[in-house]
C-alpha cells in the first residue's frame, strides 16, 4: 500500500498548489487522477514518485518511510519522452539503464530491435514512449505514476501501449496511478477515479 | 521522425556536401601546425640569426617577409611568434576552461555557492579587461607562466555563465531526475550524463577562448607586461616595429600583425563552426 | 480550393559526421481544402504531418527534397507565390509555443500579425481577435512567457485569425490543453471555417477532431490513407475505406479500446 499523507506542496510561500492531500494507493490498484491544467496533478505525481519534497506531511509505503537510495519503488512515467532520456545516448543503453527487459519483454511491448542501435531523435513519440515505459518497469518497482503518458500519441499506439502495461502491472500486482485528461480513457483503464480541485482531492463519478 | 525506419541504406556523397569547406579547412590548419611544429628547430635557429650585411631588407625573394634591424629574417621570426602564441594560447585556454568547469561545479553544488560564483563571474566581467591582465601579471613578474595565468585568470568568467546554466538545466532534466531514482549514484551521473554532455560546450568554449588568449598575450607583451623581450613572441615584434614604422620600414610590423590576424580568424571559425556541428538543430542545416 | 497533390520529401541528413543519407518523409500525400471547409487530418506523431504543413506554407528546412505539387486556386502554389500570401491569405498556427516573440506583449504581437495581413486598423482588428477567444484586459497584454500554455495557444490563434487569412493551417493546435480549452480552440477554428474560410487542422486526436470536422484525412507513415466525412466514423466503422483508419476508429477507449490484432498490425506497419 502507498500512502500519502496530509501532503502539502507549495512552490512561493503562502501558495500551496495541494493542500493536505491525504490518498493511498493499494498493490494492483489502478487509480484515475484527472483534473484541470495548473490543478497539480503532475505536482500530486512528482511527489509520490520522490522528484519533488512535500512542504509539509508524509509518503508511506507499506507504513514504512520511502528509501532515499536505490531504486525508488515508486516510478514516474513522463508524458514528454523525449525528456526523459538522454539525446546522446542510443536507446539500447537508455533502455538499459535501469535493468535488462528480456527480448520476450521488449517484443510485448513492441519494441523493434532494429531501434536499440539508434538515437532517441530517430525514434517516433510513440516508440520512445514504449521505450521510456518499459524501463521504468524494473523489478522492485510496485508503483507507477503515469502522468498523461499517451496523451500526445495516436488511439492505435495509446491502445497497445495500455494493453501491454495492463498485461505487466498485473502480472506483478503494480498499482498505477493514471493522470490524464480523457474522462473515456481513465474510465476504461481504472476502478476508481478522483479529481484535484484547488488543492484538494474529490472522488468523482 | 519515425523517418529512419525508412531510411536508405546510407550512401556516400562527396560531392556538394556542404562540410567540404569545413573538413578541409580544418585539415590545412592542422597541416600547418603540424609542419610548424616540424619546422621548429631550423625556425628557432633562422629567427636567431642575425646577418649585419642585410640589415632592414625589404621582402623579395630571398627573405619573404624581409629582416629587421639585426638583419634577422622576419618570416622565421614572424612563425617562431606564432608558434610561441600557440603554446601560451593553448595552455591559457585549457587553464580557463578548467577553471571555468570547476567554478561551473561549484555553483551548482548549492544556493550560497551560487551566489558566490555569479558574484566572482560579476565582478570580474566589471573590472576592464585589459588592466586586470597587466596586474596580474605585473604581480607575477612577468614572462611566460606569468601571461598563461594571467590570461586563464582573465578569461574564464563568460564560459562560466555558460557552464553554470547548461549544468543547472541538466540537473533539473527529467532523465536526470529518473536516473536518480534508477538507484544510480552521485558519481554515476555526472561521468555519464552531465559530463558527456558538457564537453562539446567545453571543447567549443576553450576553442573559442583560444583567439581570445592570443590576442592578450600579444597585447601583454606588446605593453611590456608579458613575455621577454629577448622572445620572438608577436608582442615583442609588433612593439619593436614601431620604432621603424614610421622610417616607412612597413613590413616589419605588417607581416606579424597579418600572421596574428590570421590565426586568430581560423580558430574563430573553428570554433564556431564546432559549435553549429554539435547543435543538433543547426547541424542537418 | 487549396490542393496537394502528391507531395513527397526527401531529407537529405548526416549519420554521424560525414556520410550522408537520405530519408523519406511523405511518400503519396494528396488532399483538397474548400472554402467554408474544416479538414481534420489524423495520424500517430511521427507521421509527417507537420511537415505537410511547413510544406504548404513554404518553410521547410533547408536539408529537404520536395516532390509532388501544390495548388491554390487553380494556379501552381510555388515558392515565390507562398511568399507572398505567407501571413496574409495564408497562415499557419505553429505547434511550438517558442514561435512567440519573448520579448514583445502579446497584444503588439498580434496586431503585428494584422498589420501584415493588410488590416486597416491592425490594433483593433487584434483586439477583436483577442476577445473572441477570451483574451481581455490584462491577460491580452502579457509577455509570453506570463501566458499558461492554454493562453499561449490562444494568441498564436488570435494571430492566424488577426490577418484575416484565407487560409489556416493549425499544427496541433489543442496539445497541452485541458479539456475546457481544448474546446474552447476547436470551437474557434470551426466558427473560423463557418466564416467562409478553409481550415486544415493537424492533430493525433481523433476523437475531439470528429466534433468540429467536415472531412477528416487519414495519415499514415507518411502517406494520405483515406479522405472521408466525419460521419463515417460511426458505429465499428464499416462507413471506412482502410483498414488503419477503421482500426484508429475502433481503438478510441470509448469504442474497443483495443490495438489491432498481430496479423493485422504487421499489415499496417
Amino acid at each position: 500500500m502507498l500512502e500519502a499523507c496530509d501532503v502539502t506542496v507549495g512552490y512561493r510561500r503562502g501558495e500551496s498548489v495541494l493542500r493536505g492531500i491525504s490518498l493511498q494507493l493499494a498493490a494492483g490498484e489502478w487509480l484515475g487522477l484527472s483534473g484541470a491544467s495548473g490543478s497539480g496533478k503532475s505536482t500530486l505525481g512528482r511527489v509520490l514518485a520522490g522528484h519533488l519534497a512535500p512542504r509539509r506531511g508524509s509518503l508511506r509505503l507499506d507504513g514504512t518511510a520511502l528509501p532515499r537510495r536505490g531504486l525508488h519503488p515508486v516510478q514516474w512515467l513522463p508524458q514528454v519522452p523525449e525528456l526523459a532520456v538522454n539525446p546522446r545516448w542510443r536507446i539500447g543503453r537508455v533502455l538499459n539503464e535501469a535493468w535488462s527487459p528480456s527480448a520476450a519483454q521488449r517484443r510485448r511491448f513492441g519494441i523493434d530491435d532494429a531501434w536499440l542501435e539508434r538515437y532517441p531523435h530517430e525514434l517516433s513519440g510513440g516508440e520512445l514512449q514504449r521505450v521510456v515505459v518499459l524501463r521504468g518497469l524494473a523489478p522492485g518497482v510496485r508503483y507507477l505514476i503515469a502522468d498523461e503518458i499517451t496523451s500526445m500519441l495516436d488511439a492505435i499506439t495509446q491502445a497497445a501501449l495500455w494493453q501491454a502495461l495492463g498485461e505487466e502491472a498485473q502480472a506483478r500486482r503494480l498499482g498505477v496511478l493514471v493522470i490524464g485528461h480523457d474522462p473515456a480513457l481513465l474510465q476504461r483503464l481504472c476502478q476508481h477515479r478522483v479529481r484535484l480541485e484547488q488543492g484538494q482531492l474529490f472522488a468523482s463519478s | 521522425m519515425s523517418g529512419a525506419a525508412q531510411a536508405k541504406a546510407s550512401q556516400r556523397v562527396l560531392r556538394g556536401n556542404p562540410r567540404l569547406g569545413l573538413a578541409l579547412g580544418a585539415l590545412a590548419l592542422l597541416v600547418a601546425l603540424i609542419a610548424l611544429l616540424i619546422a621548429q628547430p631550423t625556425l628557432a635557429e633562422r629567427a636567431a640569426a642575425s646577418d649585419f650585411q642585410a640589415r632592414l631588407l625589404a621582402p623579395g625573394g630571398e627573405h619573404w617577409f624581409g629582416t629587421d634591424v639585426l638583419g634577422r629574417d622576419l618570416l622565421a621570426r614572424t612563425l617562431q611568434g606564432l608558434t610561441l602564441s600557440l603554446w601560451v594560447g593553448a595552455a591559457a585556454a585549457l587553464l580557463g576552461t578548467l577553471i571555468a568547469l570547476g567554478l561551473a561545479a561549484l555553483a551548482c553544488h548549492g544556493p550560497r555557492t551560487d551566489v558566490a560564483v555569479g558574484l566572482l563571474v560579476d565582478s570580474v566581467l566589471g573590472l576592464p579587461h585589459l588592466i586586470l591582465l597587466i596586474l596580474i601579471a605585473f604581480a607575477m613578474g612577468g614572462g611566460t607562466q606569468a601571461v598563461i595565468i594571467a590570461v586563464a585568470l582573465t578569461h574564464w568568467p563568460s564560459l562560466t555563465r555558460v557552464l553554470r546554466a547548461e549544468l543547472l538545466q541538466l540537473r533539473q532534466a527529467d532523465y536526470v531526475r529518473l536516473s536518480r531514482r534508477f538507484g544510480k549514484s552521485r558519481g554515476y551521473i555526472i561521468r555519464h550524463h552531465l559530463l558527456p554532455a558538457l564537453l562539446p560546450h567545453c571543447l567549443v568554449g576553450g576553442l573559442l577562448l583560444f583567439p581570445h588568449a592570443i590576442l592578450h598575450e600579444a597585447a601583454l607583451t606588446f605593453l611590456g607586461f608579458g613575455l621577454s623581450p629577448g622572445q620572438p613572441a608577436i608582442g615583442v615584434l609588433l612593439a619593436e616595429s614601431l620604432r621603424y614604422l614610421s622610417a616607412g620600414y612597413w613590413w616589419l610590423g605588417v607581416f606579424p600583425g597579418l600572421g596574428l590576424l590570421l590565426l586568430v580568424l581560423a580558430f574563430d571559425r573553428l570554433g564556431n563552426a564546432l559549435r553549429r556541428l554539435l547543435t543538433p538543430r543547426e547541424a542537418q542545416q | 480550393m487549396l490542393e496537394i497533390r502528391q507531395l513527397a520529401l526527401d531529407f537529405l541528413r548526416y549519420r554521424g559526421l560525414w556520410r550522408r543519407e537520405t530519408v523519406t518523409c511523405l511518400r503519396d500525400v494528396s488532399l483538397t481544402l474548400a472554402r467554408g471547409e474544416l479538414h481534420a487530418v489524423v495520424g500517430a506523431s511521427g507521421a509527417g504531418k507537420s511537415l505537410m504543413a511547413q510544406a504548404l506554407i513554404g518553410l521547410l528546412p533547408g536539408n529537404t527534397r520536395r516532390r509532388g505539387e501544390l495548388w491554390l486556386d487553380g494556379e501552381p502554389l510555388d515558392a515565390a507565390r507562398q511568399a507572398a500570401l505567407r501571413g496574409k491569405r495564408l497562415a499557419l498556427i505553429p505547434q511550438s509555443l517558442a514561435a512567440l516573440d519573448p520579448l514583445v506583449r502579446s497584444h503588439r504581437q498580434v496586431a503585428w500579425a494584422a498589420q501584415r495581413g493588410g488590416a486597416a486598423a491592425p490594433r483593433a482588428a487584434a483586439e477583436r481577435a483577442m476577445a473572441q477567444l477570451g483574451l481581455v484586459g490584462d491577460s491580452a497584454r502579457r509577455y509570453p512567457h506570463q501566458l499558461s500554455g492554454g493562453m499561449a495557444r490562444r494568441v498564436l490563434l488570435a494571430m492566424a485569425t488577426a490577418g484575416n487569412a484565407e487560409w489556416l493551417i493549425a499544427d496541433e493546435p489543442s496539445v497541452g490543453l485541458d479539456p475546457q480549452q481544448r474546446d474552447g480552440v476547436l470551437d474557434q477554428l470551426r466558427r473560423v471555417a463557418d466564416t467562409g474560410k478553409g481550415v486544415l487542422l493537424i492533430t493525433h486526436d481523433l476523437r475531439h477532431a470528429l466534433r468540429v470536422a467536415d472531412r477528416v484525412t487519414v495519415f499514415h507513415a507518411g502517406t494520405t490513407l483515406e479522405t472521408a466525412p466525419a460521419t463515417a466514423f460511426h458505429g465499428r466503422g464499416e462507413a471506412l475505406a482502410s483498414d488503419y483508419a477503421r482500426a484508429l476508429w475502433r481503438a478510441l477507449p470509448d469504442n474497443d479500446f483495443a490495438r489491432p490484432a498481430a496479423r493485422e498490425a504487421t499489415q499496417l506497419a
